[in-house]
């Protein structure tokens, strides 16, 4: 289903949920009019039609509750920032994540034609999160935890910022604040009906009902009002539902990039601790996040499930990321890397990664290489100093045997640290590059860190030294003898490229595509092109 | 029955059918404005584009002796581009002054390209303190003009599905309505965005 079906249908969704919600006020509104109807007789004193008082009381209170309700909600984004501790982006001194992050918003403000609200960053939230909160276009902030600017990358962090800012344009947070308003004063005529009875009843020592007139009507009033409250709170969280539908529909009309929309749901789904709040007031706003972590049963949460939510983009792709896994073991290790959040916690992913990947050294050379620069970033260490930091750290790796530890103490030579150091930015491309073939759907991380690998060096690094000593690495798994020749570079490459389960054409067509993707080719890269095409008989 | 009375429905039917004219009218107003503002966004962001394009040429011309031709090219496409918009802005439905825009952005777009490829070739350059936000506020800008071609032709779409559709159909041209082209490229190398590096 395309996006814009999506949109449609979550809309007319929504659309209902809201015009049950009004038949349900209405409803409960002609409720207390019959309770009183039929129990009038019985009231003291009945002269003066006390239909018109109810009415009117019932009225004035909803309305009263409802204007003081919205005073108090109505603290604007800024003062909503505020309470969580967040901080505010400004133009200046930024760190590289919050440049990203303020471009992307300024992109998805371009994409959405919507003035670009407040950004603030939540420094203590380590889950990843986002929302919007506010009421006029002044108003408006825009907030991310700073576990999301940690973990996600441009394009989880973009598909993210398209589902808040369609939060936005739908205007959600007025929508959510009238419901709220509705349902405080289905509230207040619950305790009206409270009050009602209360009158009705004296106390001294025993319990006295003075009128069981305006004790019918008071319970009756009472049992309306919780009534409505609990089916409004049912319509309420139905609604806020659709809207996050609609929401991920829209943000995927933004940002055209669904694959990247249904990683970043995955990833949530997969881990619960990112969803999880340190902030003690979570539970007030859990309705306006990105991602909510609600216990409650299915009716009553604000958010669909996140299978439904991935279920709604692509109802194929739980199948496929289902049928990764299974294909390469090593799958969940990258988002474990992702997840470490210390560098003490590196050695046993690296323990988990050489078990898994006894047999695949390459793909461990290439974690190796997240390892460091994710231990690099985590500590806020140079990244030279991260990789002593890992290298240290995977002395105490057991159960590895000679090959593999010399594999390992291949992978750590300071001549790799240009060459990891270049891999994410790389493995952006190739995975651009290669989800445009439909050959590739078994695509992995660790094959894009892999290829990126390879790629940079026929792309950028031409020092033979240094290209080498990589290709020597590479190719152990390749047979090659010890003595690396550029011929032999290029065999290592193509070995390499059976390894990873793809054809020559395939690889030749990312090559070709990331290369070309650049707009521009070096006479290197032409040359390196050249020779592989001719090695390869593709030409 | 009077004749008044009998009026009534006639009267009432009118009124339904003027009244759902006018609102057609204006959701089909409310869609053309809605597509001008969009390309008014992408104005403003290709705007934003050439006016950092002179800064790299600047910062460039410090380094390259020998490019002056490179450096030229590209303030002269940039010129073109300029004036091919400013033709196109006045009247969104004129398809050769689209094309002839679309032509002057490849020029621009193969002009940068040029430009990148020598850039690659100056280390000094690359490593220029200057330059490297200048490259990141490049590829930001890029991506943004990307993204407001796109919702222009989400608008450009709407504004058209609602003027093709019944009852608008009827009436938006004879009302001065006309179709919006799209924005498309033709040639595929056009297609692709001019690379940053940052490494």
């Amino acid at each position: 289903m395309s996006f814009w079906l999506q949109q449609a249908r979550a809309r007319q969704h929504a659309l209902i949920w809201i015009l049950l919600f009004v038949i349900l006020v209405v409803l409960v509104l002609l409720g207390v009019n019959l309770v009183y109807w039929g129990l009038a007789p019985w009231l003291p004193g009945s002269r003066i039609n006390h239909l018109y008082v109810i009415n009117f009381t019932v009225a004035a209170m909803m309305v009263l509750v409802a204007v003081s309700n919205y005073l108090g909600l109505k603290q604007g984004g800024h003062g909503w920032a505020r309470q969580l501790g967040a901080r505010q982006l400004t133009d200046y001194g930024l760190k590289p994540q919050e440049q990203c992050l303020r471009d992307v918003c300024a992109e998805m403000s371009v994409a959405s034609m919507q003035s670009l609200p407040s950004v603030y960053v939540l420094d203590h939230e380590s889950g990843i999160n986002a929302m919007v909160a506010g009421l006029t276009p002044d108003d408006t902030v825009l907030m991310v935890t700073a576990g999301a600017l940690q973990h996600l990358g441009r394009d989880e962090l973009q598909a993210m910022m398209g589902h808040e800012f369609s939060h936005l344009a739908d205007g959600d947070a007025l929508l959510n604040l009238r419901l709220v308003i509705t349902l405080s004063g289905l509230h207040a005529l619950y305790r009206l009906g409270q009050v009602c009875s209360e009158w009705a009843v004296a106390v001294e020592g025993k319990v006295f009902i003075l009128s069981w007139g305006l004790f019918g009507i008071g319970q009756g009033i009472r049992i309306l009002g919780l009534g409505g409250v609990f089916l409004g709170r049912w319509l309420c969280a139905g609604i806020s539902r659709e809207r996050e539908f609609l929401a991920d529909a829209t943000g995927v009309q933004w940002t055209r990039h669904k694959e990247a929309m249904i990683s970043l749901l995955m990833v949530l789904r997969e881990h619960p601790e990112y969803r999880v709040w340190q902030h003690g007031r979570a539970e007030e706003f859990s309705h306006m996040c990105f991602v909510s972590n609600e216990n409650w049963r299915r009716w009553l949460s604000s958010h669909p499930p996140l299978k439904e939510r991935v279920k709604a983009l692509d109802p194929l792709a739980l199948v496929r990321w289902r049928s990764k896994q299974r294909q390469i073991k090593t799958a969940s290790l990258v988002p474990a890397a992702h997840g470490v959040n210390d560098a003490l916690a590196m050695p046993f992913v690296l323990h988990q990664a050489s078990t898994q990947v006894a047999l695949q050294p390459v793909l461990l050379l290439g974690l190796c290489g997240v390892g460091a620069t994710y231990t690099a970033e985590l500590q806020g260490v140079s990244f030279a100093q991260g990789l002593a930091l890992l290298e240290s750290s995977m002395a105490g790796i057991t159960g590895l045997d000679t090959l593999q530890q010399q594999q390992l103490s291949l992978a750590m030579p300071a001549n790799l640290l240009q060459w990891v150091a270049h891999l994410r930015l790389r493995a952006r491309y190739v995975t651009y590059v290669c989800s445009g073939h439909a050959e590739l759907n078994d695509f992995t991380p660790q094959v894009a860190i892999v290829v990126a690998g390879w790629l940079q060096l026929v792309c950028k690094d031409t020092d033979p030294e240094h290209f080498a000593l990589i290709m020597r690495t590479l190719g152990i798994k390749a047979g090659l003898p010890g003595k690396v020749s550029w011929k032999d570079c290029e065999q290592a490459a193509l070995n390499l490229s059976m390894l990873v389960h793809w054809s020559r054409q395939a690889l030749w067509d990312a090559c070709q595509d990331a290369v070309g993707l650049a707009g521009i080719r070096t006479h290197e890269e032409e040359a390196a092109l050249h020779a592989l095409a001719e090695l390869w008989q593709l030409t | 029955m009077t004749w008044s009375s009998s009026m009534i429905p006639v009267i009432a039917v009118l009124l339904v059918f003027f009244l759902g004219i006018f609102s057609v009218y204006n959701l089909l107003v409310r869609g053309r404005n809605q597509v001008k503002n969009a390309f008014a966004q992408i104005d403003v962001q290709m705007q934003r584009r050439f006016d950092l394009i002179p800064n790299l040429v600047e910062t460039c011309k410090a380094y390259m002796q020998h490019e002056h031709d490179t450096l030229t090219q590209v303030a002269a496409a940039r010129q073109q581009a300029m004036a091919a918009q400013d033709v196109f802005k006045k009247d969104l439905s004129n398809s050769q002054a689209m094309n002839t825009l679309m032509q002057a952005e490849q020029k621009l777009h193969q002009g940068m390209a040029n430009v990148m490829a020598v850039v690659e070739s100056y280390p000094d350059l690359k490593a220029d303190q200057t330059l490297q936000p200048l490259l990141e506020e490049l590829a930001s800008t890029e991506n943004r003009v990307g993204f407001a071609r796109q919702a222009y032709n989400d608008a450009v779409m709407e504004f058209n599905v609602t003027r093709e559709s019944f009852p608008a159909v009827i009436f938006a041209g004879s009302l001065g309505f006309a179709a919006v082209q799209p924005w498309s490229l033709e040639n595929q190398e056009a297609r692709q965005s001019v690379h940053v590096s940052f490494h």
